[in-house]
């Protein structure tokens, strides 16, 4: 009962996933409200919904919680969405590797995006077997960031 | 109460739909354009956003869906951000018609 400073579940690194109606100046405005908070973005992706008439922003952000305060108060319908944040090697084939090992383990990858960090790459996979996935990386010796460790590592890269 | 192609459709019938519908916020507007097209414009619940593309085609479809089988023409529904739409003193007007006929 005394490991709640670790929980795992409030260590688990989640995207803000933000409701945005297609059209001028939205991204610009979801951002600014993130600047102006002084949250900093480590990672974007804008997922297209049908018709064109809207799609939904992703963030992965140093502070969830600023962050998402934020874009409320500028009008933003906004959730959490828990995500793998894996580190990778950056070399033909690792994405093969990963992506394998979860197709045997009949893990379904719902999305799947990536950035470059110090020679490494960052994976973002949202699948709805978390828990199966989390635990065929780590048999296969992936490192799984937790949310502390994408805040401390965005930090490091950006003093460089 | 409107007529659109050749329907009969009372703004209290969609409204009450759309008053269903979980996710969606109280404020709506039906906007008739072109030459007899009705478009339903609703406001996404900020609280009921889970995050899903999934979720947002799955109200829309479903509102769609409704509305076709309760007025007899389908409609395109448009979702919109939270606080959108205008919000009038008073009675709030909820029909817009352009339509060019």
């Amino acid at each position: 009962m005394s490991t709640h400073l670790t929980d795992p579940i409030n260590n688990k690194v989640k995207l803000l996933s933000v409701f945005a109606e297609n059209k001028p100046g939205i991204l610009a405005k979801a951002t600014e409200a993130l600047a102006e908070a002084h949250v900093n973005i480590l990672w974007f992706k804008i997922v297209d919904g049908a018709g064109d008439k809207y799609g939904v922003i992703r963030f992965l952000v140093d502070n969830n919680q600023e962050g998402m305060a934020a874009l409320k108060k500028s009008g933003f319908a906004v959730s959490t969405m828990p995500v793998l944040a894996v580190i990778a090697d950056d070399n033909p084939g690792s994405l093969f590797r990963l992506t394998a090992a979860l197709y045997e383990g009949n893990v379904d990858v719902r999305n799947g995006s990536g950035y470059y960090l110090n020679q490494g790459v960052v994976l973002i996979i949202e699948t709805q077997e978390q828990e199966a996935a989390t635990a065929i990386l780590n048999k296969l010796g992936y490192k799984i960031l937790t949310s502390a460790e994408v805040k401390a590592l965005s930090n490091k890269c950006c003093c460089n | 109460m409107i007529i659109v192609k050749g329907a009969n459709v009372y703004p209290q019938q969609i409204e009450r739909i759309l008053m269903e519908t979980e996710g969606v916020g109280r404020n709506y507007l039906i906007h008739l354009q072109g030459l007899d097209e009705m478009i339903v414009k609703v406001e996404l619940d900020a609280n009921a956003f889970d995050g899903r593309i999934s979720m947002l085609e799955g109200m829309q479809k479903n509102i769609t869906d409704r509305i076709r089988a309760e007025v007899q023409v389908k409609p395109v529904v448009e979702l919109l951000a939270p606080g959108t739409l205008p919000v009038s003193e008073g009675k709030t007007k909820r029909v817009i018609d352009n339509r060019s006929l």
